[in-house]
């Protein structure tokens, strides 16, 4: 992984953690700032532009380390939070949110893991209840992984933990670090599909499906548990039978009595930021299309919408029980 | 001498900012640029291939001020890359290094700057902009009079990956300022003319890749001039200029252009009604 720069922040240049990621990473200029806001959050900035060359920026959280999942995100109805052990993606999905939420295409990783261990631990140890918590919501898990080493630290958290559930979500193919390590009953690997078409227009720099089955497979023939996310689903000619055969595809490899969930949603995001995007990417032919504002989140226009899933959703059960399958609101 | 800056400047892409006519006489050799406006308040000069330089005079102060006059020269023009070019002190460099700045701090205030490290293949370092000139160096750091007040305008005016910083190293503490001669800045900037002719190069491809994705339709630009808009009806008319050419519907946005309407609502419904007659309501 190529950074065009690394920023620290003062408060943590000589940590060992720190010091262990500036080793990792093939030399380019290293510069120190106060806060990471003052590079990450600036004004004037194109994400777009800094796409090309993204910077990694070394930050500690102060807060809100754990935070409750939103409304109809997951697999089921148990409690749910999310941690965010880093912002932004190193991949480049045009129908992310991402590019609405951020002014600045750079990484952030936090590297204070031991206060988000603290918060987790503190979280696990009252939950009372079966609870859901999801990595890869404001970036991907997997991705980085060989720099941030995120699985060494926040696995064996949730180690003897039989009332904890710990989603990554991914389109990684980084899987290393996880083949490496006895597999944990309670930690699932999630990983994002699109067809074929959507992929090659719309997920620049992800591996390509083919590759991200095979890492499944061999997560799945080492124990791991594996989960499908469809999403987001996006209105296109011929969307029902791309999906048909990506299905055939996906569970002509995988165990798919072995699979933990799947899911689908559609392409929704929040109002501000497709604004946002709209302004990064005015020669998108994506957000040109007609939208409809649905629960105060963009929509795609879609007058099959209903019809499409219905036959998307027919053709997943054939091949999964109904019980593993959900279909996510946000 | 006023000239029409529409006129003068319409080709331009890069804007140098140099704080003394020392610095600007090997790049007018360099790029080839003529004068454009002679000496007051800052004299200005340009080349065919839309480099365009401006001399400030010494201090932050005088690079914010020449930064803002010559941004307000193109203000009806496209967005043009900005670079700082000049000279200045370091703790340990070698004279004559060629360093891109990757933070900037305003020694009189401590505000900083970071331009974003887009352009790769070069030494970076700190730039301290200080009001006299440095004598001590006491960080590892170069030592300027004019980047802070340059990058303060500068990325007012344009998003900060197309401005950028070049400092040139003239003294350290082996080689004082006490021992350091005007006349040798011609050969430092000389020293560099590879590195900054690959600058302004990867500089341009940037501002190319930036003017491709944001330039507005010619479309858009004439009915601007044949129709009366609001303010709000003219962003309306923009996206729908830009959601045609997105989706390749230029001929359809040509066919409806092409009418006459008799006011801007019409076209405007008429474009809404268009789009929807191809992607769906």
């Amino acid at each position: 992984m190529k950074f065009s720069a690394i920023y620290i922040e003062e408060q943590v240049a000589d940590l060992p953690r720190v010091q262990a990621i500036l080793a990792r990473t093939a030399s380019v200029p290293v510069i120190t700032c106060e806060r990471y806001g003052e590079v990450f959050n600036r004004k004037a900035q194109n994400f777009r532009l800094q796409k090309q060359a993204p910077a990694l920026i070394l930050a500690s959280k102060f807060s809100n380390f754990v935070l409750p999942a939103p409304p109809g995100y997951g697999f089921n109805s148990q409690p749910s939070f999310y941690f965010s052990h880093m912002l932004n993606c190193v991949y480049d999905c045009r129908y992310c949110f991402l590019q609405g939420m951020y002014s600045s295409a750079n990484y952030v990783l936090f590297v204070n893991y031991e206060d988000f261990g603290a918060a987790l631990a503190k979280k696990l140890a009252t939950c009372g209840e079966p609870t859901v918590f999801y990595s890869g919501y404001d970036c991907d898990s997997l991705a980085l992984e060989p720099i941030s080493r995120f699985c060494e630290y926040y696995l064996p958290m949730f180690e003897n933990q039989p009332d904890a559930t710990l989603e990554i979500r991914t389109k990684s193919t980084q899987i290393r670090s996880l083949l490496d390590r006895e597999p944990l009953e309670n930690v699932v690997i999630a990983m994002s599909f699109t067809p074929h078409k959507s992929a090659a227009k719309w997920e620049h720099k992800v591996p390509v499906i083919e590759k991200r089955i095979e890492a499944l497979r061999k997560l799945q023939q080492a124990g791991w548990q594996v989960a499908l996310r469809f999403e987001p689903l996006l209105a296109e000619q011929e969307l029902t039978v791309e999906y048909q055969q990506l299905f055939a595809q996906i569970f002509g490899v995988l165990d798919r009595d072995n699979i933990h969930s799947v899911s689908t949603g559609m392409f929704r995001m929040p109002a501000d930021y497709f604004k946002k995007i709209v302004r990064l990417y005015p020669d998108e032919a994506l957000f040109a299309k007609s939208t409809e504002v649905k629960a105060g989140q963009i929509a795609l226009h879609n007058s099959a919408e209903a019809d499409q899933m219905q036959i998307i959703e027919n053709e997943l059960l054939r091949y999964i029980t109904s019980d593993r399958y959900y279909h996510c609101a946000s | 001498m006023q000239l029409s800056s529409a006129n003068v400047f319409a080709a331009n892409r890069i804007n140098l900012v140099v704080a003394h006519s020392a610095e600007a006489k090997p790049l007018r050799a360099m790029f080839n640029l003529r004068t454009q406006l002679s000496s007051r308040p800052f004299p200005v000069y340009q080349n065919a291939e839309g480099i365009c330089l401006i001399v400030s005079g010494i201090g932050k102060v005088w690079a914010g001020a020449a930064t803002a006059y010559l941004a307000g020269l193109q203000a009806s023009l496209p967005a043009c890359a900005w670079l700082n070019i000049g000279i200045a002190g370091h703790q340990h460099a070698a004279i004559g290094t060629g360093l891109l700045a990757h933070k900037i701090i305003d020694a009189a205030n401590g505000d900083s700057f970071y331009p974003p490290q887009l352009l790769q293949g070069l030494q970076t370092a700190t730039v301290i902009t200080v009001a006299v000139p440095e004598k001590n160096y006491p960080q590892d750091a170069a030592y300027d009079m004019e980047a802070a007040g340059f990058y303060a305008c500068a990325s007012r005016i344009v998003t900060t990956e197309l401005a950028q910083v070049f400092k040139i190293v003239s003294d350290n503490p082996r080689h004082t300022l006490t021992s350091f001669d005007i006349a040798q800045v011609q050969g430092l900037i000389e020293g560099q003319q590879s590195a900054l002719t690959r600058l302004l190069g990867d500089l341009d491809a940037f501002l190319g890749s930036y003017r491709k994705a944001y330039t507005v339709s010619p479309v858009f630009e004439a009915l601007l001039t044949s129709y009366r808009f609001t303010a709000t009806q003219r962003v309306q008319l923009q996206r729908l200029c830009e959601r045609f050419h997105a989706l390749g519907l230029d001929p359809a946005l040509f066919k409806i252009s092409d009418q006459q309407f008799s006011t801007s609502k019409q076209l405007l419904l008429q474009l809404e009604l268009g789009l929807a007659a191809q992607v769906g309501s």
